[in-house]
């Protein structure tokens, strides 16, 4: 046999599988960034879509407060108002309706307080976090009955920001917990740990499957959160499973 | 001791170095890798029998690279079986590996094959493996499943084999012809064996080193990080 064909062929058997693997690596490498990149596409997407959709969901619940409670309010104290001209000699009448008058202006007062106070809790800007997470977990105890604990060794304010993320987020998952996880206990702890403030929320409920929780589908509470954590260069851990009880984990760095 | 002589006792104790580390890995193998592990003792026996045999014994032992061959690539392509995620792969991978071994021994019956080095069974095995590595990237390519290349043993191994079986196929096709000619050049061709089966050893070590810990395969919590 020819030494120059076999030379030839030889480097050829050599030359091809290094080729093939190189091209392999390159070929894979530039995949996965593809893959990468189209995933964060979706995710922003979808952050995009929790936001307008938890603004869509807060004006609603403006709207119905605002027409059930304050326009049916204001409704009452306009007739009541109405009437006082027809009984304008009658000065025992007048004073009834002054007095129901008045009554209504004062509920209707109380109520845009409330609403106020539901959209903007005034403990957290006045006291920070941990005062508006003990206020929360009371008022949360107290209406669900339902012992939800907060437990927190730290005296610190924060940044304004990451107060309001924890806050909404914290909210987030008590909700969720007493909607879908028919919970018993619900616990809520803040600490500090390597410059970083935790904040863990665990209940004892049923738990729910990550896989459905990860679907396009899914409810907007979690991508709310993931959306609040993005703002603040936060994390979002959690660790779930159907029949036991979840736990979700926040890390923000300080 | 002349340089292909070197080479061939580096490459001989090359079988050792996968082996050592399939030892102390073994804890954490899955099934493919375990497969892998069998190969690596079946090699080192064959590599320990076949030294002895031409050394003491002085009569050829080319019978024991056409069986060592059709083990080889029962157990690569059982290893890549495993790894298959497609059924119908999965099915036409046993059925050609269930073909070439009923082949091989249908083409050892006649003695002059089974005594020399039989050319194109070797080929064959080389064929069958470079196809399975050829799969198991284009799968790769398809799920994207593996974060880093450079830390999956199956990624490794199967580097390995693509160099030394893509190598060796151009010797075994030319079979004897090329590996047991007298004269000087061919006798150098040895020489690309050796290094090739240095190479694949050493990535096989590599390869096996990468396998995950117990504690990562077994962990049952779901978490996920935004």
């Amino acid at each position: 046999m020819n030494e120059v064909k076999i030379v030839i062929l030889g480097t050829i058997a050599m030359l091809l599988p290094v080729s093939a693997i190189i091209l392999f690596v390159i070929v894979y490498y530039r995949r996965q960034r593809l893959q990468r990149a189209a995933h964060e596409e979706a995710l922003h997407q979808a952050m995009l879509e929790a936001s307008v959709g938890s603004q869509e969901v807060v004006r609603r619940q403006i709207g119905g407060d605002l027409h059930d409670e304050i326009g049916a309010l204001l409704s009452a104290t306009r007739m009541s108002l109405s009437q006082l001209n027809k009984y304008s000699e009658n000065e025992s009448k007048r004073t009834l309706l002054l007095g129901r008058t008045e009554e209504l202006l004062n509920e209707a007062l109380h109520n845009v307080r409330r609403i106020s106070k539901d959209l903007m809790p005034s403990t957290l800007d006045e006291f920070g976090l941990i005062e508006a997470l003990k206020d929360f977990s009371q008022k949360m105890t107290l209406h669900t009955n339902l012992p939800i604990h907060f437990t927190c060794d730290l005296n610190a304010r924060y940044d304004a920001k990451t107060e309001l993320a924890l806050y909404r987020s914290t909210q987030e998952l008590v909700n969720n917990a007493l909607k879908h996880a028919e919970a018993k206990e619900i616990k809520i702890t803040l600490s500090e740990n390597n410059k970083k403030l935790r904040l863990e929320v665990t209940d004892d409920g049923k738990g729910f499957d990550l896989e459905a929780v990860n679907q396009p589908s899914r409810g907007i509470g979690i991508k709310n959160i993931e959306s609040r954590m993005s703002l603040i260069k936060g994390q979002l851990k959690f660790d779930v499973e159907i029949g036991r009880g979840s736990t979700f984990i926040i890390t923000v760095p300080l | 001791m002349t340089f292909p002589d070197i080479l061939a006792y580096v490459s001989s104790l090359g079988v050792f170095f996968p082996l050592i580390i399939a030892i102390i890995r073994r804890e954490n193998f899955t099934l493919e890798l375990k497969l892998m592990f069998v190969y690596i003792i079946v090699s080192t026996l064959t590599e320990i029998i076949a030294t002895f045999w031409a050394r003491y014994l002085h009569s050829p032992n080319h019978f024991m690279l056409n069986i060592f061959s059709v083990v080889e690539c029962l157990l690569l392509v059982l290893m890549y079986r495993e790894v298959f995620i497609n059924k119908l792969v999965k099915r036409i991978t046993l059925i050609t590996i269930s073909v070439f071994t009923f082949f091989a021994i249908f083409n050892f019956t006649e003695t002059s094959n089974f005594v020399k080095f039989n050319s194109l069974i070797n080929s064959i095995a080389c064929i069958i493996i470079i196809i399975c590595v050829f799969i198991y990237f284009f799968q790769l390519l398809q799920t994207l499943t593996v974060q880093k290349l450079s830390v999956t043993p199956m990624f490794w191994i199967s580097v390995a084999c693509l160099l030394y079986f893509s190598g060796t196929l151009f010797l075994f096709l030319y079979g004897e012809t090329v590996l047991f000619h007298k004269s000087p050049f061919f006798k150098e061709l040895w020489v690309i064996y050796f290094i090739l089966s240095f190479i694949f050893r050493i990535f096989l070590a590599i390869g096996l080193w990468f396998s995950k810990t117990p504690l990562q395969l077994k962990s049952s919590s779901k978490s996920a990080q935004s």
